[in-house]
């Protein structure tokens, strides 16, 4: 026997304020598709300029994530657990970014780390290295935007745990290290894998810190946002490729990801 | 000294202070019995080095855990105290063998002794064939077994039970508190119980120690505590008369007394615990009528005042606490050494399943 599904009516100011909420989304691919050159799509993707942004968006986007990851959820820990003086502070600075202009980042980036920098300066005197207008350039400003991202869904996740369990594990001999590595990470690992995503797809969609801070190379350090910019000045029809190609990868991400990773027990 | 000596002392919630010093032989049961909120579960968080103690001292086996005033604090995860803990907080995330075995592993055995230590243990607590396991698949039974197989797997100096038996519901607690028993008694080391439940306290443990208010009103044997109720609290806890015997269709042959009960309850044969309420005896000056298995006479060993009650202690054959009214005591001209007649309902005495290793002379 088949369960009887009851319909209920969504009451009509909902359902006419979430459909316009809705509307916001969706008008916009749509506009996109209208404008979209169907019968040249293969020939603009497959361009040198789409390839090379879209290789080099992909690698950036995803190094940048697991960097966030690295050292994103040791940082989360610390600001969830330990206290320190100017923690508040330390947590304020953490989460700038999602505040701050993105070019605002950038340039305060290339004054620590630029060849005349504070950091930079003396690391280029001896090493020769130069971070901005490199690809690392590109991964430093994805991870400066990213990040906080994921110290924020971490975060909260961390201080939702009920600590019993891990005070359970600490009884048993475990130090504080094992404690976190087999009992906090797999508690909070739906809020770890959102956070993960938030940051991959913050990273992905960055503009303003990369251009100001890696500047806008093809090939070393235009992403598909930079190239989407640059040819809306002089090829429309590449721009919209472009733009599709992001509405793609972006999209299945998420689809892909939302069921397995981050629909239930995500703390967001 | 072996075993552990502690006096805790820890400010509570709501102002007032955890003040108990109690000790606690190897291969000895304590009890730490008292109401919800009286500070019993801090007691477990300081003793496992959850909590630090505000002044007194832990000392396991000769080894300093916690003093403040010399500034010794040993953190949980070197103590080597198992804890069972209320509600069993098992690790959801892995099976019942990786529960097993975390404390091996994380106190740095290798992965195939650790496995084999875990296997060892499930099996003496006949649960070999859930290591497979997770905890949500547990029933609340097995979940308290695992979690005490977890806690032994670390090999600890002491071994701490908080409300182990809360958690479950009647109808299993009985059969697990047997099991229960069985598996203290194989732990040599000292064994601390925590519990707002009298008949876990009386059952389980060599001595009680009764908690009022963060502090210990009485101290002793189940016998100390019955016969001489230190406070109306204590009296109440142990108001209720418990005794060992077997039940044959409703015949209740006693253990450790030369006088025989009948109940109504036939459902359970062998060996039971009976217990009488003691306002569910009444006492008469000359013989009454009635069954007489259940009337017998006896003498009157103290009269105790308590409250609105009298506890009236009688003597042999069957050494049980009555609790009638000041008035009633009055009028039966109740004395020490008066002699009385006794005498209870059938239907008034209930039996369980006894524990097969009920630690026996009691009563």
């Amino acid at each position: 026997m088949t369960r009887r599904k009851i319909r209920q009516r969504a009451p009509w100011p909902l359902l006419v304020l979430g459909s316009l909420g809705a509307a916001v989304f969706v008008l916009p691919l749509i506009g996109l598709a209208t404008r979209t050159p169907w019968s040249r799509l293969r020939e603009l993707v497959m361009s040198d300029v789409v390839v090379d942004a879209l290789k080099l968006s992909l690698m950036t986007s995803v190094l940048a994530a697991a960097i966030s990851l690295l050292l994103g959820v040791p940082l989360a820990w610390l600001l969830a657990r330990v206290e320190f003086p100017g923690r508040r502070i330390v947590r304020a600075i953490v989460t700038l970014p999602m505040v701050l202009p993105p070019v605002v980042g950038g340039a305060a980036l290339l004054f620590a780390l630029g060849r005349r920098g504070v950091i930079g300066e003396p690391i280029n005197d001896a090493t020769g290295f130069l971070l901005p207008f490199s690809v690392w350039g590109v991964v430093v400003a994805n991870v400066f935007v990213a990040m906080p991202f994921l110290v924020v869904t971490v975060e909260g996740a961390l201080r939702n745990v009920d600590g019993r369990h891990e005070a359970a594990a600490a009884t048993l001999g475990a130090s504080r290290l094992t404690v976190f590595r087999r009992i906090t990470l797999p508690m909070i690992a739906p809020s770890v894998r959102a956070g993960l995503v938030l940051a991959w797809a913050r990273a992905l969609g960055e503009f303003g810190a990369t251009v100001t801070f890696a500047g806008n190379l093809q090939g070393r350090t235009q992403t598909l946002p930079l190239a989407v910019f640059v040819a809306l000045e002089q090829d429309r029809d590449t721009a919209v490729a472009i733009s599709l190609v992001l509405v793609a990868v972006s999209l299945a991400v998420l689809l892909l990801l939302r069921d397995r990773w981050w629909s239930n027990g995500a703390d967001l | 000294m072996n075993g552990l000596d502690a006096h805790l002392v820890v400010q509570l919630a709501g102002g007032f202070y955890l003040d108990v010093a109690f000790s606690i032989a190897p291969g000895e049961t304590l009890a730490l019995l008292g109401p919800n909120g009286a500070g019993k579960s801090t007691a477990v968080d300081v003793l496992a080095g959850l909590t630090p103690l505000d002044d007194g001292h832990v000392v396991l086996n000769n080894r300093v855990l916690d003093a403040p005033a010399d500034d010794v604090f040993v953190v949980a995860e070197q103590r080597r105290i198992g804890v069972v803990f209320q509600d069993y907080l098992l690790f959801d995330h892995l099976s019942v063998l990786e529960n097993v075995m975390f404390g091996p592993l994380a106190l740095g055995e290798r992965k195939p002794q650790a496995r084999a230590m875990a296997n060892e243990l499930l099996e003496r607590l006949d649960m070999q064939g859930l290591s497979s396991r997770t905890p949500p698949q547990l029933s609340g039974g097995q979940a308290q077994r695992v979690a005490l197989a977890r806690a032994l797997a670390t090999q600890p100096d002491l071994l701490l039970l908080d409300e182990a038996l809360a958690a479950l519901d009647v109808t299993t607690r009985g059969t697990l508190r047997r099991v229960l028993a069985q598996h203290l008694s194989d732990f040599s080391g000292p064994r601390l119980l925590i519990t707002h439940d009298p008949t876990d306290a009386f059952l389980l443990a060599d001595r009680i120690a009764i908690v009022e208010d963060g502090s210990l009103s009485q101290v002793g044997s189940a016998e100390d505590i019955r016969r001489r109720p230190a406070t109306p609290y204590v009296a109440a806890l142990a108001g209720t008369n418990l005794l060992v015997g077997t039940n044959r269709a409703g015949f209740l042959t006693l253990d450790h007394h030369g006088h025989d009960l009948q109940t109504a309850d036939t459902s359970i044969d062998g060996p039971v615990l009976i217990t009488v309420h003691p306002t569910a005896i009444a006492l008469h000056r000359k013989q009454p009528s009635g069954s007489p298995r259940n009337t017998w006479q006896t003498r009157v060993v103290s009269v105790e005042p308590l409250g609105d009650t009298t506890r009236i202690t009688l003597g042999d054959p069957l050494p049980l606490g009555v609790d009638i009214t000041p008035g009633a005591t009055a009028a039966l001209n109740l004395h020490e050494g008066a002699a009385v007649w006794a005498s209870v309902k059938a239907t008034e005495i209930t039996v369980t399943p006894a524990a097969v290793n009920v630690k026996s002379g009691r009563n």
